[in-house]
């Protein structure tokens, strides 16, 4: 059976990064996963993501227990269920940090950022907590759905992050060093062209990597970026994945069909839609979820432009073209026979197929389309038995373009 | 000229394990239903369901799997059939068993219990282009088994009692649970069952009225599938249809519709048993 063996040090990583946070004796920013963390971290802060707590909590099948307590308190059932089941859990007393890593909790904030190039929802999700430890709270507000990410823009978001400097420094009682900044974004630099590299061994015949192996690996580019833990782990995987493809192992050999998958994970199915593609000899093997994590604008040179130009450049914060040439360049980098959207019910941002995106970009490119609904964590909005159905009749569909019947 | 052999489909849904025993014609195309067994599965292991629907099929014709049956052909949950010689995807197996109950038909609509599919297909009933409804289950032949229960009714009525409706109301199409509360809501108002039952029918109706317009889907076209039975739904499909006056469809159902992916599944099944018959003789000739 065919493993990546790089995950026993992937867990040896995670669980280093969460135990960081036991011993309190640093100062802790909260940040959210496509936010200014070098910046933060410059400052020795460590950088805790309640977007990870919130895919561990839909990971571990228990946010349909805690959405009912942020319904409570007001916030509606329908959205991000990444905010709903992260405060829910947290007004339970309910996390699963403590079950995997020993961990109460959440770490107690001493600063919170937020960057709203992903969505409106993180600022409500993340004030909510900056009014419940009464600490202090910063956004980031870039420009949204640009065709092109140009010079006024990179100049706005960049003189937001330097507005950060004050905050960053009474919160942490440190004054800003440049150069411990440049560092931090060097080992960032490091760590996602790293990552972009392991996500493009999955362009060979025989993937080693797929997406829903990648949303495991992606931990630490998300939690641990600008640090050389990150830089390590990647280094290794992308060792073993590449010994792989020189080797022709994969996770599915010479795949029937090979997906794209748009839009969010479904935290809570990972392993039953990997079993189902893999059944049906098909590879999903890219992703724009797994792909957001690439910043290869960052410039240790230049760390302000750079890392403000490349968070306001995801694929997320785009326009309908931007994000379709983006699509149409990965269908080729990975040979690409169809894509499934991802309409997730409680995430309006990163759902694609609600403007007819599916129908442009089939008549652009040729590559059928399918569109799933379900939800990042809340599994109410998703019917396993019509998914499966859905998904199946459209391999089925793709390898009949590709394979004559008897 | 023409040979004959047995072939076994086996169509594990999700409400339902259909089987059927078919007469394959290689040469002459004469298929023919041999036996059929339909079975529910409440609250069993479809597994369990599945091996004995196979075992009924075999037992009432007096045939034994290893001798006498040539190709065992799962389709639908297909893992759940441990006997079996190989297995056929859903759709193409719908498509097919369209075809053999409505020869020249240019599209299959297979409306199942979680699903309704229309499928453009050739002559020989291959896929040539389909669409499906969206993930709600107020679409589904489900939504018709739980609102019968709530009325009180078999499942077998719900076709007759819905064409003697006078005055039907279509509950909310959105969402199965506000539809289901909108029934709650008619019978309170004091509507008759027929006419809350044609209602239901004329909201799924809708969708796979909807779902032939979007494919752009040619006549004839034959409906299939647990709903296919439904005489009440194909009354309200074939109503909603007559309203488009620029394309005009002719329907055509069958008694037997639940049995279509069973039935293609045997055929598709034969099919495959003189390729791989005829691969072997080559092999064996070299």
């Amino acid at each position: 059976m065919y493993t990546i063996q790089a995950s026993a040090y992937l867990k040896e990583t995670m669980g280093a990064y969460f135990h960081s946070f036991a011993n309190g004796q640093n100062k802790v920013a909260w940040c959210t996963s496509v936010g200014p963390a070098e910046l933060l971290r410059s400052f020795g802060f460590e950088v805790y993501f309640p977007e990870n707590h919130g895919a561990l909590l839909g990971a571990t099948r228990t946010a349909m227990d805690s959405i009912p307590e942020a319904v409570k308190c007001g916030f509606s059932g329908h959205v991000c269920s990444y905010t709903t089941s992260d405060i829910g859990a947290f007004l339970q007393g309910q996390s699963p940090l403590r079950k995997h890593y020993g961990l109460e909790g959440a770490p107690r904030p001493d600063l919170i950022v937020y960057n709203t190039n992903q969505c409106r929802e993180v600022q409500d999700w993340f004030n909510f907590y900056a009014r419940h430890f009464q600490c202090p709270v910063a956004g980031i507000y870039p420009p949204r759905h640009l065709d092109a990410v140009g010079e006024a823009e990179t100049s706005l978001v960049a003189k937001q992050f330097k507005d950060l400097i004050p905050i960053c420094e009474q919160a942490s009682g440190r004054s800003f060093d440049p150069d411990r900044f440049r560092e931090v974004v060097r080992l960032s630099k490091e760590a996602t062209l790293l990552w972009q590299q392991a996500l493009r061994t999955a362009a060979a015949e025989n993937p080693p990597i797929g997406f829903f192996d990648a949303t495991i690996h992606m931990g630490p580019i998300v939690v641990l970026r600008g640090t050389v833990q990150a830089v390590d782990y990647y280094r290794r995987l992308v060792g073993e994945l590449e010994a792989n493809v020189l080797e022709g192992r994969g996770f599915l050999n010479e795949p029937v069909t090979r997906i794209f998958w748009d839009g969010m994970p479904i935290w809570g199915k990972l392993r039953m839609l990997s079993d189902l593609f893999i059944q049906n000899r098909s590879a999903v093997v890219a992703s724009t979820y797994c792909n957001s994590w690439i910043f290869d604008q960052f410039d240790e040179a230049d760390p302000w432009t750079s890392t403000a130009k490349a968070y306001t450049e995801i694929f997320i914060n785009r326009s309908e073209k931007a994000k379709m040439d983006m699509l149409v360049q990965w269908f080729e980098e990975y040979s690409i026979d169809g894509i499934i959207y991802h309409d997730s019910k409680t995430c309006f941002n990163n759902s694609n197929a609600r403007f007819g995106m599916p129908q442009q970009l089939r008549d652009r490119t040729g590559i059928p389309a399918l569109v799933v609904e379900g939800d990042l964590c809340d599994l109410r909005f998703f019917s396993e038995g019509q998914s499966i159905t859905r998904i199946e009749t459209f391999l089925e569909q793709l390898e009949s373009r590709k394979v004559t019947m008897p | 000229m023409s040979e004959k052999i047995y072939t076994m489909g086996i169509d594990v849904g999700g409400s339902y394990v259909k089987g059927v025993l078919m007469q394959y014609d290689h040469g002459g195309g004469d298929h023919r239903l041999v036996d059929k067994q339909t079975e529910k599965i409440r609250k069993r292991n479809p597994k369990d369901v599945a091996a004995d629907v196979a075992d009924m099929l075999l037992q009432r014709n007096r045939l034994e799997y290893d001798r006498d049956i040539a190709y065992a052909a799962s389709t639908g949950e297909g893992e759940m059939v441990t006997r079996k010689t190989g297995h056929f995807y859903s759709m193409t197996s719908h498509a097919r068993g369209g075809i053999f109950f409505a020869p020249g038909a240019k599209t299959v609509v297979d409306m199942g219990g979680l699903y309704v599919r229309a499928i453009k297909v050739d002559a020989r009933g291959k896929v040539l282009d389909y669409k499906m409804t969206g993930q709600c289950a107020s679409g589904s032949g489900q939504f018709i088994e739980n609102i019968s229960r709530y009325l009180g009714l078999a499942i077998e009525e719900v076709g007759e009692i819905s064409l003697k409706a006078d005055k039907p109301e279509v509950p909310s199409g959105i969402c199965a649970v506000l539809a289901e509360t909108d029934v709650i809501n008619l019978v309170s108002k004091g509507l008759s069952t027929p006419n809350i039952v044609k209602g239901i029918n004329l909201s799924i109706a809708q969708r796979v009225v909807k779902l032939l317009g979007a494919l752009n889907a040619e006549s004839p076209v034959a409906l299939v599938g647990g709903m296919g039975m439904n005489v009440g739904m194909i009354q309200a499909i074939e109503e909603l249809s007559q309203e488009n006056k620029k394309k005009q469809m002719e329907f055509v159902s069958h008694p037997e519709a639940i049995y279509s992916g069973a039935i293609g599944a045997a055929l598709w099944g034969g099919f495959r048993y003189y390729v791989l018959r005829q691969k072997n003789a080559a092999i064996l000739a070299q």
